[in-house]
């Protein structure tokens, strides 16, 4: 049924990772059709698909459940991206592919390399080659062909950028690790993929799917409800949630206190992560007495990654703002247990959430 | 402004050299997934979205139509000739580069190129600002010309990026080819399986890597302690060419270049002492920098780095490379401001390369002009009169007439 190479590949991988090709293989020769999810075991499979995507929905994970028939649980993987392809909503399909890569990412990590090679190179055909060779002093085992590195790079950070790899021959010098996170980041573009550019007609949709899909579509749009009324706590009254230090910062530069420039850096790196835009933040620094709005707006487009090294700028750890003399609370009454500014805001806007949702 | 009668000069002579060199249109892969564009000389805006068959249909339109720009997609879609990008449905892009002289620094600049300000009137001579130094306007009229100096820069900065593409990307010399856009500049090729599908990020990350954007510093070093360099002059990749470009700039160095670059009076009497030693301990193997890292604060190694840095990268435009879906010039047609022969040439003709070999004919046909200022020098041609009439050989004449801000007076074809 599957022949992985030396028997790389198992039955519980297969589970596992309903994404690689063994798996897909198989999906195929049992030629599943939307009527045989009428049946018993169908709808178990039917039931099973749903729960994957209210896990997305409500824990930003899936799971696996290994307790129950396996072959329910490699079939749900399948109609949950039927499910998902039948409603058609893209942010719903993301939701879910996130979840679902992170369940896989977590898994990968502990796989062997040789593994991880196999299902690189079999399932994404990506140029990649075991190896055994230092790189200026550094240990290398795995490398990748640079276009299928740069096709997945998980973020937008230093190290991941090609110019910061050793490259050679167009190979990019990998750790098992950083090969996990990759496979991690395919999955994520291949259901997402998959979800989008499956062409899916079905004339006469079983009633029992149907219902199915409109129990997902009620989960789903009072979860989006929940994040409308996340916009709107915080652009009402987010003041309220920053960290005594940036409130400072903000108090200062409304009452038209010169910064410094570690101050401004905080400041706006702060506002930006938090999801204000350059316009909002720009706003804000016309407070400043030597405001010049080219320089500045060059400034925050550059923190806000638009700009240069398109790296999105995160503020200062609190470590960090202490030793710049911009803390307003070295002895932690207000900031208990918190090392990062941005830690705070995200505290104190769950607290808020949660409030709320009592009322 | 350009007079009817220039431009039916232009186009006849472009008619002529089609119904001669008709046979010289290139072929892109994957030709009846490309789409077309072309700008003609009668009529206003650009016609796009157009499709052909095969070669000789295309060839048909040009000599049919005698267009003066002709541009091809970078990318292929399932339906080239569709309207608006989502029906065309995107399949997938080659990989291309574009080197301009526009967007480089060059000496010769301040002979031959001029700006204006469209909204105040200010004007310089040289490279022209983004927007008007005096008012800020972003309207702003350029009148650029070619000049050998011109060509010798886009050849250097080309054969720098087709290192790069071989030696560090592993794309095979087979895969990449050179076009001479026309104007001042090369577009480098790359056609191979592998980068067809990769999006507009993946592709900025390529653009990145040439331009060393984002280089992390601490990887030149060992461990983080940044001031223990750790490259040598015989590395590949950026390490190897930022050790290679501080050997260079030293070995250039003088007290104006140094303290341009930033650095202190104090370091720079003590760099410029010991440069000799600086030098030989650098070509040790493995280099050693312990004297340079000795005079140079942290701060001012930095800033010695980012003019290396700044040196050594390939000047691309990026906007090209990473645009997926861009038009781009058709080698074997004229580059309809100039004149001049878009042409395809394989990477080992790049060094020769010659402006002349870009006329459509030779220089012993002659025109008479009456313009109002010219560079003393255009293209490989030198004139002794800049003002006025005066007598130039046809290629030179077309791109006097086709290029010029100014009005030109056609006196007579000889």
């Amino acid at each position: 049924m599957w022949h992985g190479k030396g028997q790389i590949i198992t039955y519980d991988d297969i589970v596992r990772y309903p994404f690689i090709k063994e798996a897909s293989n198989y999906f195929k020769s049992i030629k599943l059709t939307v009527e045989d999810l009428t049946t018993s075991i169908g709808r178990k499979i039917l039931e099973r698909a749903y729960e994957k995507i209210i896990e997305a929905i409500k824990y930003s994970r899936t799971t696996i459940d290994l307790s129950q028939d396996p072959e329910v649980e490699i079939l749900s993987f399948p109609v949950t991206l039927l499910l998902l392809t039948l409603l058609g909503d893209k942010s719903l399909i993301i939701k879910y592919a996130v979840a679902e890569s992170k369940r896989v990412g977590e898994l990968l990590k502990t796989e062997s390399l040789e593994k991880l090679y196999y299902i690189a190179k079999n399932t994404f055909n990506w140029y990649i080659e075991l190896c055994n060779e230092e790189v200026n002093g550094i240990k290398f085992n795995v490398k990748i062909h640079f276009t299928d590195y740069i096709k997945f790079i998980p973020q937008s950070s230093k190290e991941w950028k090609l110019v910061n790899r050793f490259v050679k021959q167009g190979m990019v010098y990998i750790h098992k690790s950083e090969l996990a996170r990759l496979l991690e980041e395919a999955v994520k573009k291949l259901i997402i993929e998959k979800c989008e550019k499956a062409n899916v007609f079905i004339p006469n949709i079983p009633s029992i799917v149907a219902e199915y899909l409109e129990k997902i579509s009620r989960v789903w749009s009072r979860n989006r409800a929940d994040i409308e009324t996340v916009t709107k706590i915080t652009t009402e009254h987010s003041e309220d949630l920053y960290p005594p230090c940036i409130k400072k910062l903000l108090d200062d530069l409304k009452s038209g206190k010169n910064l410094p420039h570690a101050a401004r850096f905080a400041l706006a790196t702060f506002l930006l992560n938090i999801g204000k835009d350059v316009e909002e933040v720009l706003n804000l620094f016309r407070y400043s007495p030597d405001f010049n709005e080219k320089i500045a707006r060059y400034q925050v487009e550059h923190l806000a990654g638009l700009r240069g090294s398109r790296i999105k700028y995160v503020p200062y750890k609190c470590a960090n703002m202490r030793s710049l003399g911009l803390c307003v609370d070295i002895e932690g009454k207000l900031c208990k247990g918190i090392n990062h500014p941005l830690q705070y805001y995200y505290r104190a806007l769950r607290r808020v959430l949660k409030s709320g949702k009592k009322k | 402004m350009e007079r009817k009668s220039n431009v039916m000069l232009l186009k006849n002579f472009f008619k002529k050299y089609y119904t001669r060199q008709i046979q010289n249109i290139f072929e892109p892969n994957n030709f009846t997934k490309r789409e077309f564009a072309f700008i003609m000389f009668d009529k206003d805006g650009m016609i796009r979205h157009i499709s052909f068959e095969n070669l000789a249909e295309l060839r048909r339109f040009i000599m049919k139509n005698i267009p003066r720009h002709v541009y091809y997609s970078s990318a292929y879609y399932e339906n080239p000739s569709s309207p608006t990008m989502e029906d065309k449905i995107w399949l997938g892009a080659d990989l291309v580069f574009d080197i301009d002289v526009d967007h480089i620094e060059t000496p010769c600049k301040k002979e031959h190129d001029k700006w204006l300000c469209l909204e105040c009137g200010y004007n310089g001579k040289g490279m022209a600002p983004e927007e008007c130094p005096k008012c800020g306007s972003k309207k702003i009229e350029k009148e650029t010309w070619v000049c050998d100096i011109c060509i010798e820069t886009a050849k250097e900065e080309a054969l720098k990026l087709i290192d790069i593409l071989i030696d560090e990307l592993g794309f095979s010399e087979k895969s990449i080819y050179a076009v001479f856009s026309g104007h001042r500049g090369f577009h480098i090729h790359v056609e191979d399986d592998r980068v067809k599908d990769l999006d507009q990020d993946a592709r900025r990350e390529i653009v990145d890597y040439v331009l060393g954007v984002g280089l992390d510093y601490t990887l030149l070093c060992t461990s983080s302690r940044f001031l223990v360099l750790d490259i040598d002059l015989r590395e590949k990749g950026w390490r190897g060419r930022i050790a290679r470009g501080l050997y260079e700039t030293i070995l250039e160095s003088d007290e104006d270049l140094l303290s341009k670059i930033g650095i202190k009076r104090k370091e720079i009497k003590r760099l410029l002492q010991d440069k000799d030693k600086i030098l030989r301990e650098i070509e040790k193997e493995p280099s050693s920098w312990f004297l340079l890292t000795q005079i140079l604060s942290k701060k001012s190694l930095e800033l010695l780095i980012n003019y290396v840095i700044d040196k050594y990268k390939c000047k691309i435009d990026e906007r090209v490379t990473i645009d997926i879906k861009r038009l781009i010039r058709l080698p074997g047609t004229l580059h309809g401001k100039t004149g001049f022969k878009v042409m395809k040439l394989d990477i080992s003709e790049i060094e020769a390369f010659d402006i002349s070999q870009a006329f459509t004919t030779g220089m012993s046909d002659e025109v008479i002009l009456e313009v109002e200022e010219l560079p003393k020098k255009i293209a490989n041609y030198k004139f002794s009169n800049t003002k006025g009439r005066i007598t130039v050989p046809l290629p030179i004449a077309l791109y006097i007439i086709g290029n010029s801000s100014k009005p030109v007076k056609l006196v007579k074809v000889k």
